[in-house]
């Protein structure tokens, strides 16, 4: 089997279009799953047993089961019921549900983490439920959660090839299409490789940066 | 400290060994190919599509359809009695030929220049109109491809690296206006939903699925004019000449024995239709 650029040249302008699609899925998919993940945060955090218990109990259903699964069920299954989604709106929707779970989990940490010791200092200062968040409890609990919640970030661009099951053409499903009427494998694979690299090696470099920035300081 | 870094040595080596075995393992099993191996072994294996009446695989693994059962009644006569088959898509049969991952490719592959370039394929076995499916009254009134590429409005589905999508793209259609399927089952879903508004496949194959699907609100058109008959031979890799000529010679009996009409008619095909065409017609040389 020989390399040929012949074949580079030929399949890299439908590999970049499916890489901007592969861009904007993950960064939308990921903005989604840090909006949603929130909300699930605050609702499995919530007093009343029966909304805790519930988030709870649905966000572990979406998250012990497979997001392939999940993506055909938003594309193939929700039209029967009246909700049409294109391919790009099921997947990101797939994406960042999926994913919010684990946000959640992030963030409910986070908050959790901060010491028992700060929420009663607050209500000494007569703060506020707001007062208490904006300046004491969200201030210690954000930084820690920036590096996790960016390796997410990570994660999901190495998942959007699974998009390519429900027709969507981002980089991994541009190469196959191509590879499937040329019957070459070797280069287009090589190349979606290539450019899973050349992105996630730099942004896992930032995250880690985050994780050293944002190390607690009061650890230990 | 030494005694134990030689400790580490050691395993890592018999662990080379034990891995560079297994890979020669698996090479000899794929290098197995030609006609005397599959003998031996007694099973050949084939790729097929999964896409009724070509090909079609039964709950419990045994593979039918007018294709394999051609197949399987030419090897019987080489003296293999066994197909077992892997499920591929027609864009990855060619490939997995060439990497010997299958034996042949017995799933109505269409006999074209472009893909005799890479592989070899036996006479021609199975041949059949090409048709499309619609929503019902066709709204866009699409008869030929042509008139899905005069219609830019208009989108179609096919599967990956069918010839479907080569009729398409020659005759006008713009990339942009195929999404390509995941399976041909799904093409159809994605017709019902209004994804797309044409379905194109095999006639026999599009035939087949809408009377399982049995959708009232769609329709058959067939066959499509302007494009040729698609005729299929069993694929082999292009150096297994030997073993091709072998199945060609089988097929040729079984051929004017009258036995092979009896194998495809039932499924719908046109023995005569199949009988009136030479490989050289598509491929000369091939």
């Amino acid at each position: 089997m020989e390399w040929s650029w012949q074949v580079v040249y030929e399949v890299l302008p439908s590999m970049l279009d499916g890489l901007i699609v592969t861009v904007q899925a993950s960064l939308v998919g990921a903005l989604l799953a840090y909006v949603i993940g929130l909300f699930l945060a605050l609702l499995k955090m919530s007093k009343t047993w029966i909304i805790a218990k519930t988030s709870y109990w649905v966000s572990e259903c979406i998250r012990r089961t497979p997001l392939l699964v999940q993506l055909y069920f938003l594309f193939y299954v929700l039209p029967d019921f009246g909700i049409f989604l294109s391919p790009f709106v099921a997947g990101v929707i797939g994406l960042g549900i999926h994913f919010s779970t684990y946000t959640s989990e992030v963030y409910r940490a986070g908050i959790e983490n901060v010491p028992k010791g700060q929420w009663e200092a607050s209500r000494a200062l007569n703060y506020n439920a707001y007062q208490t968040m904006r300046h004491v409890i969200l201030p210690q609990a954000i930084p820690p959660m920036i590096p996790p919640l960016a390796n997410y970030l990570i994660t999901m661009f190495k998942e959007t090839p699974l998009l390519s099951a429900i027709t969507v053409v981002e980089l991994f499903n541009a190469a196959n299409i191509f590879s499937n009427s040329h019957y070459k494998y070797l280069e287009p694979m090589t190349l979606v490789g290539l450019f899973f690299l050349i992105i996630s090696i730099p942004a896992a470099y930032a995250a880690m940066k985050l994780e050293q920035k944002y190390k607690p300081k009061n650890a230990g | 400290m030494i005694r134990l870094k030689l400790e580490n040595c050691s395993r890592a080596l018999a662990l080379t060994v034990i891995s560079a075995g297994l890979c020669m393992g698996a090479v000899s099993t794929v290098s197995a190919g030609t006609l005397e191996d599959l003998r031996e072994q007694g099973y050949a294996t084939v790729a097929v599509a999964n896409e009724p009446p070509y090909s079609d695989i039964k709950g419990d693994g045994y593979v039918t359809g007018a294709a394999p059962d051609v197949a399987r009644a030419v090897m019987a006569k080489l003296g293999v009695p066994e197909l077992r088959a892997k499920v591929v898509g027609y864009g990855a049969m060619i490939p997995a030929l060439m990497a010997r991952r299958v034996d042949m490719a017995t799933s109505g592959l269409y006999i074209k220049p472009k893909r005799c370039e890479s592989i070899i394929y036996s006479e021609p076995d199975l041949c059949g109109a090409e048709a499309f499916a619609v929503k019902k009254g066709n709204p866009f009134n699409i008869l030929t491809y042509e008139d899905i590429g005069n219609n830019k409005d208009v989108t179609m589905t096919t599967c990956a690296g069918c010839a479907e999508e080569a009729y398409a793209l020659e005759r006008g259609v713009s990339k942009d206006q195929i999404k390509i399927m995941t399976d041909p089952p799904s093409g159809i879903k994605m017709l019902q939903q209004g994804r797309v508004d044409v379905f194109a496949l095999s006639g026999l194959g599009t035939a087949d699925l809408l009377k399982n699907f049995n959708d009232p609100s769609l329709e058959l058109i067939m066959p499509v004019m302007g494009v040729p008959m698609g005729c299929a031979g069993a694929a082999f890799n292009s150096d297994d000449t030997e073993f091709r000529n072998a199945y060609d010679q089988a097929l040729a009996e079984l051929k004017s024995s009258g036995e092979f009409a009896k194998i495809v008619e039932p499924y719908g095909f046109s023995a005569a239709a199949t009988l009136a065409v030479k490989r050289d017609d598509f491929c000369p040389g091939n």
